[in-house]
């Protein structure tokens, strides 16, 4: 159902609030149709693309917010999350699978990000980062 | 999310339920984890049957864990975990540092072998 379509949310950078985009993903998720699997993915995959915008984008400034824009396609679920960091370079993330990082406590997001979702992409504009995940339309 | 705790046989098995995602309360379970350690208790098993969700800061928060209790001469073992969790744990090839169990009486029997 287009209609339904987009939806928007406003976040502040508090980590309790991912939780929050995870319940925001799943709902859409499932009016979209998917797969009780791929709605799971879709939600975790988004807490860490939010926990990534307010960690390392917002640098945890509470003042600071992260907006969540989903987005349905005839063929697939776009969400855009962007914070108001002056970015990073999406190629210079360690590879968490190397033995020397197996035993990190952090560093897998991306990795996570990039397994769950079919397409990531990056804009960066000055002062504004938005990351853009989509997740396609299978059948059940 | 919360945590219930039972001792058996001084194995500890911490039975968490809700979201790990992240927020203070993941932090809870390492907290509770050194808590255990301090009471020298060093055989855990982390129970994750009813948590729902677990993203890559729940899985730090188990590596923490980890990492103390290793530190500890002790040993840490998952049991429970959904398919999706377990997943998570094969794409990261965590699943090669955890002995993982279907259930917490496994877990807990295993400690005897």
């Amino acid at each position: 159902m287009t209609s339904k379509f987009p939806r928007k949310l406003e976040l502040l950078s508090k980590i309790e609030k991912v939780e929050e985009a995870a319940y925001f993903a799943e709902k859409a998720a499932k009016d979209m149709n998917f797969s009780d699997s791929d709605v799971d993915d879709i939600a975790i995959a988004l807490t860490e693309a939010v926990s990534n915008a307010m960690i390392h984008g917002n640098k945890n400034d509470v003042t600071k917010k992260v907006i969540i824009e989903i987005m349905e396609k005839p063929d697939r679920m776009i969400m855009n999350v962007l914070d108001e960091g002056v970015g990073f370079d999406p190629h210079n993330i360690d590879d968490p699978l190397l033995p020397e990082n197996l035993l990190r406590e952090s560093g897998r997001g991306v990795f996570i990000l990039k397994s769950l979702m079919d397409r990531i992409d990056y804009s960066f504009e000055k002062n504004r980062t938005m990351i853009i995940l989509e997740k396609m339309k299978r059948k059940k | 999310m919360t945590i219930k705790e039972e001792i058996r046989e001084n194995v500890a098995v911490l039975y968490l339920r809700g979201n790990m995602m992240g927020g203070p309360e993941s932090m809870e379970v390492h907290e509770k984890v050194k808590s255990l350690i301090g009471d020298k208790i060093t055989k855990v098993v982390i129970d994750l049957s009813k948590v729902k969700w677990m993203n890559s800061s729940g899985l730090g928060a188990i590596m923490a864990c980890m990492t103390s209790l290793t530190g500890a001469d002790g040993v840490l073992k998952i049991s429970g975990a959904t398919e999706k969790i377990q997943n998570l744990f094969m794409i990261t090839k965590l699943l090669t540092i955890f002995d993982t169990y279907e259930t917490a009486d496994r877990a807990v029997a295993s400690f005897k072998e």
